[in-house]
């Protein structure tokens, strides 16, 4: 018996896949100061490695179709180790919204509401996303559709905009930073976005056509990836130097804009267009927490878990962080370090041993 | 501050629980009441103000300190 | 806290408590229902009056009129019909006539073996619809409804003659959708004549109107009316799930129907359709729909309901496609403004007033000085007069209903603005707000409600607040279904083709199928190369 009762097609897959990327365009601020005016460079070279990446999983999810990630834990490495594994995955989708509840708080806070209590706006932000997962990924995939347009045409839009304010020799000299640099803002950003498609293998088991992941995937992944890309160098063409020191490069360069002394303070919107993304990223980290939850404790229905999964998540970003800083420098540093061990190692290590086992073979038929 | 804590619990206690005793979903009231018991314990020691260890920095010292793996 | 718990303990005793005795009242009333069937007809036409006398009671408008039916030996009987709801010239000139004088009976049809009934029914009464029954409740119901029953001595069958007919107002033009170009028919509280003039617009065997009755006290006639191949049997099938679970002692008017079978009672947003126009029930109908008529109501449902077709009127497919798709547009960002217009000015005057270009923020500041109240009071406040004034300009017989609205205008609007009670821009966004919330009626009344909601928000959080709100009204209205059918459906989920309709009309032409999540029976609903162009060259040359 499955969880999850809805359906989704692959067309929503691919908005709800484009959402899920296009929504780092604001986290991506913690990679600029590493890579200065290349971080266009490393954008692509994200992009590129989150492919193949996606790819791995991919084939995971092609091997055992109709099954989410916790059930292909349990088959590749037995109840224990498979539950052991799980419940990793399960801490890990936990702590990754408790992380997004808190950078979204930390935005309203210095952009929209600046004297409001951060625990109110995450409370309230994580209301709304309790209320989309507990009706369902239908309805998650359904808004993406609409919420993957606003922020695409804002981004094309402000960069027609800005492009009085460009220079572009902002972007000279290419590659000047050490290439260790370069690599360190690429897996930064592999890190906060394109590897983060894993939680998709949570998802795919509700697509309507069960091996057709591939090409929704990799699509949205490549679509707004090159939206990033342009947002990205919008950024730098506008603020050059300043790109790396501002809070949030995306909303200072909007801010920029000024046209006839009326079309002014646009950045409002993208603020607006961000939540939007924000909410759908942090929807899917939290239906993939308490789906996996519900499904590893073999619940009949996840609905009970959302709400208080919600508070412990609020509950979870308040105990952890204390500032900006310190969220930015385990971004910059930390995290991108441990996170290979549930992008990279563990996946790989799956599909090898699924390969070795033969697994498909016994499972896949039935 | 405590009191409105208590009684937000209270509310998600009574939103859910109700519907799981009617459906007699008895495992999802024991995997709910795990998560509600420890979450409701976080939630009141941080406000009575002790100072849980931060798992982010945690995850910091582990990274830096103990495996020397972060970049820089 | 402890006092909740036991009030609610207390509700869910009394919720078991009222589903028993519900449960008791009905096997009860099946009861009844049964035993009252059980009586019949008897050969007596003195006992089979004294009967009806004792169901029909003393009422002043039946009418009991006993006569001797003229054939060869001369038999006794009685006609019995409502005063009020019958054709009196039908019941002289065609049943009691023919019957006293003008027997036709000949010779073959004497020495037939047929009995009394069946040769009156088939030789002496000149009325349509005539048919026969034996049931004693089954001939009281017909005769409530307009029927005229005879009894004939020695039968224990009784015809029911088809007399009905009663006063009602003709066809008018609507008064809530007024059109400019198109039918101006609208339909009346006579559920035969709304029926028939559906039929009048779609002249095809494949219309169905089906009936039944509702209501055990109103007994109204309901008629599902659809398109056999059109509509998805599924969504019939469904409707008729939904009519028949309605067990009631009333139904006084469409609305009734409309709260007993919609999908989210809880929401704001309405799920079942209606109308008060014919044309727009065929084309709705023509798309795959399935509409709801009630006797005694000129309003008929329409099901499934999309958001989208409370931004569309019938005379948007009567007008050429440009414009009216301009107005679509409008009309969309008209009900915006009227649920977003406060929110917005209270979330910028109280928490963003760096957004506002300075020179309007000088001005506004200087309108604003002196007024006691914050902004959000101030909205919440005028939002509550505005609503005050409309309902009783509403209620009120029109000429007083244009003093109130004066009253409201000069005295509210222009003196609490002079006497420093309320900012001149908070006024201003009231009245664009009201008179924005006229371009959408269907949603008026959501409208109103989001209004307040979204100004608490703006009060509280400003714009995040906003943004929480639209989010958590666009997810209500992606969870929303009506009969199955996503509410929101050509936007979310998406459905490119059905874009041609939706914040544009595309021209006819080009609309070539219907909407995929109705229509999907026979997709199809024109040819291709509709489009109207001049001859060709060829074609020119060779006239």
């Amino acid at each position: 018996m499955r969880l999850e009762k809805g359906v989704i097609s692959s067309l929503q897959l691919f908005f709800l896949v484009n959402c899920f990327i296009q929504g780092a365009l604001l986290p991506l601020t913690f990679a600029y100061p590493i890579s200065k005016h290349d971080t266009w460079l490393a954008v692509i070279a994200a992009m590129i490695i989150g492919s193949v990446i996606a790819l791995v999983y991919i084939s995971l999810a092609n091997l055992f179709p109709g099954k989410n990630f916790v059930q292909i834990n349990d088959l590749i490495y037995g109840p224990y180790l498979g539950k052991f594994i799980s419940s990793q995955y399960s801490l890990f989708f936990l702590i990754t919204l408790s992380g997004y509840l808190w950078f979204i708080g930390d935005f309203v806070l210095t952009f929209i509401m600046p004297e409001t209590p951060m625990s109110f706006i995450m409370i309230m932000f994580a209301f709304v996303c309790a209320w989309a997962v507990r009706q369902g990924i239908e309805v998650i995939a359904r808004m993406s559709v609409v919420f993957a347009f606003i922020p695409a045409i804002i981004v094309f839009i402000t960069s027609a905009m800005l492009l009085k304010e460009m220079k572009f020799t902002n972007f000279l000299p290419v590659l000047e930073i050490p290439i260790r640099d370069l690599i360190q803002s690429t897996h930064i950003i592999t890190h906060i976005s394109f590897s983060q498609v894993l939680v998709f293998l949570m998802i795919i088991p509700s697509l309507n056509e069960q091996r057709r992941a591939k090409k929704p995937i990799l699509l949205g992944m490549i679509s707004a990836g090159l939206i990033l890309v342009i947002g990205t160098l919008r950024n730098i063409a506008t603020l050059g130097p300043l790109s790396p020191v501002v809070t949030s490069p995306s909303m200072e360069a909007v801010r920029l804009i000024d046209i006839g002394k009326i079309l002014t303070r646009l950045e409002i919107f993208v603020a607006m267009a961000q939540i939007l993304l924000l909410f759908t990223i942090s929807c899917i980290f939290y239906y993939a927490a308490v789906l996996s939850i519900a499904q590893m404790t073999k619940l009949r229905t996840y609905q009970p878990l959302v709400v208080i999964i919600g508070v412990l998540s609020i509950v979870l970003a308040l105990i952890s962080y204390q500032s900006r800083m310190q969220l930015s420098y385990s971004i910059m540093y930390n995290t991108p370090i441990i996170s290979l061990h549930f992008y990279l190692v563990l996946p790989f290590m799956s599909l090898i041993v699924a390969k070795l086992r033969k697994l498909p073979q016994n499972n896949g038929r039935n | 501050m405590l009191l409105l804590l208590i009684s937000a619990f209270l509310g998600v206690a009574l939103y859910e629980v109700p519907s799981l005793i009617r459906n007699k979903y008895w495992r999802e009231l024991v995997v709910f009441s795990v998560f509600f018991s420890f979450t409701f314990m976080l939630a009141l020691l941080q406000t009575l103000g002790f100072q849980i260890p931060s798992p982010a920095i945690g995850v910091d010292y582990l990274v830096e300190d103990i495996l020397h793996i972060n970049y820089r | 806290m402890l006092s909740y718990l036991l009030s609610r303990l207390k509700y869910l005793k009394l919720l078991g408590q009222n589903y028993k005795l519900s449960q008791s009242n009905s096997t009860a009333s099946k009861d009844k229902d049964e035993k009252s069937t059980t009586s019949y007809l008897s050969a007596s036409l003195k006992n089979n009056l004294n009967l009806f006398k004792e169901s029909l009671g003393n009422n002043y408008d039946v009418v009991i009129r006993e006569f001797t039916i003229n054939m060869p030996k001369q038999v006794d009987g009685a006609l019995i019909y409502l005063t009020g709801m019958t054709d009196s010239k039908i019941v002289n000139d065609s049943i009691l006539k023919p019957l006293m004088f003008e027997s036709q009976l000949d010779k073959t049809t004497l020495t037939s073996k047929l009995d009394t009934i069946e040769m009156i029914r088939t030789t002496m009464l000149s009325v349509g619809e005539v048919s026969k029954s034996n049931s004693i409740n089954d001939l009281v119901d017909n005769c409530m409804a307009g029927t005229s029953i005879l009894l004939v001595d020695g039968c224990t069958e009784a015809l029911l003659i088809m007399t009905a007919d009663w006063k009602a107002r003709s066809v008018d033009e609507p008064k809530t959708e007024s059109v400019v170009r198109g039918s101006r028919e609208g339909f009346i509280e006579n559920l035969l004549t709304n029926t028939t003039l559906l039929r009048r617009k779609i002249k095809n065997p494949d219309l169905v109107l089906e009936s039944m009755k509702i209501g055990q006290r109103t007994k109204t006639n309901v008629c599902i009316a659809y398109i056999k191949g059109l509509a998805n049997p599924s969504l019939i099938d469904e409707i008729k799930r939904r009519l028949n679970n309605i067990h009631t002692d009333s139904i006084l008017e469409s609305g009734y129907i409309e709260q007993f079978i919609e999908d989210a009672p809880f929401s704001i947003f309405a799920t079942v359709g209606n109308t008060e126009k014919p044309d727009s029930v065929a084309a709705k109908i023509l798309e795959g729909r399935a509409a709801i008529f009630v006797d005694g109501t000129p309003f008929v449902l329409t099901v499934p309901l999309l958001l989208v077709e409370n931004f569309q009127t019938s005379e948007d497919y009567y007008s050429r496609p440009y414009f009216v798709s301009f107005i679509r547009l409008i009309r969309f960002m008209a009900y915006l403004i009227s649920i977003l217009a406060p929110a917005t000015y209270v979330a910028l005057t109280t928490f963003h007033q760096e957004l506002i270009p300075t020179p309007l923020l000088f001005s506004m500041a200087s309108a604003q000085e002196g007024v006691p109240f914050p902004a959000i009071a101030e909205a919440i406040g005028m939002g509550v007069i505005f609503e005050i004034l409309r309902e009783a300009g509403v209620r009120l017989p029109r000429p007083v209903g244009q003093a109130v609205s004066i009253v409201g205008a000069l005295v509210i609007g222009q003196s609490a603005v002079t006497a420093g009670l309320i900012g001149a821009p908070m006024v201003i966004v009231v009245a664009l707000t009201a008179v924005a919330s006229f371009v959408v009626p269907a949603q008026t009344d959501s409208g109103g409600v989001l209004r307040i909601v979204f100004v608490a928000l703006a009060g509280f959080s400003g714009g995040f607040g906003i943004m929480i709100g639209l989010i958590g009204l666009f997810i209500h209205l992606t969870s929303l279904r009506s009969f199955g059918t996503p509410f929101l459906s050509p936007i979310a989920p998406l459905s490119v083709a059905d874009l041609k309709d939706t914040f544009i009309r595309a021209p006819l032409w080009a609309m070539i199928t219907r909407p995929s999540f109705i229509g999907s029976q026979d997709p199809k609903r024109k040819d291709f190369r509709l489009k109207p162009s001049p001859p060709s060259e060829k074609e020119s040359q060779s006239e």
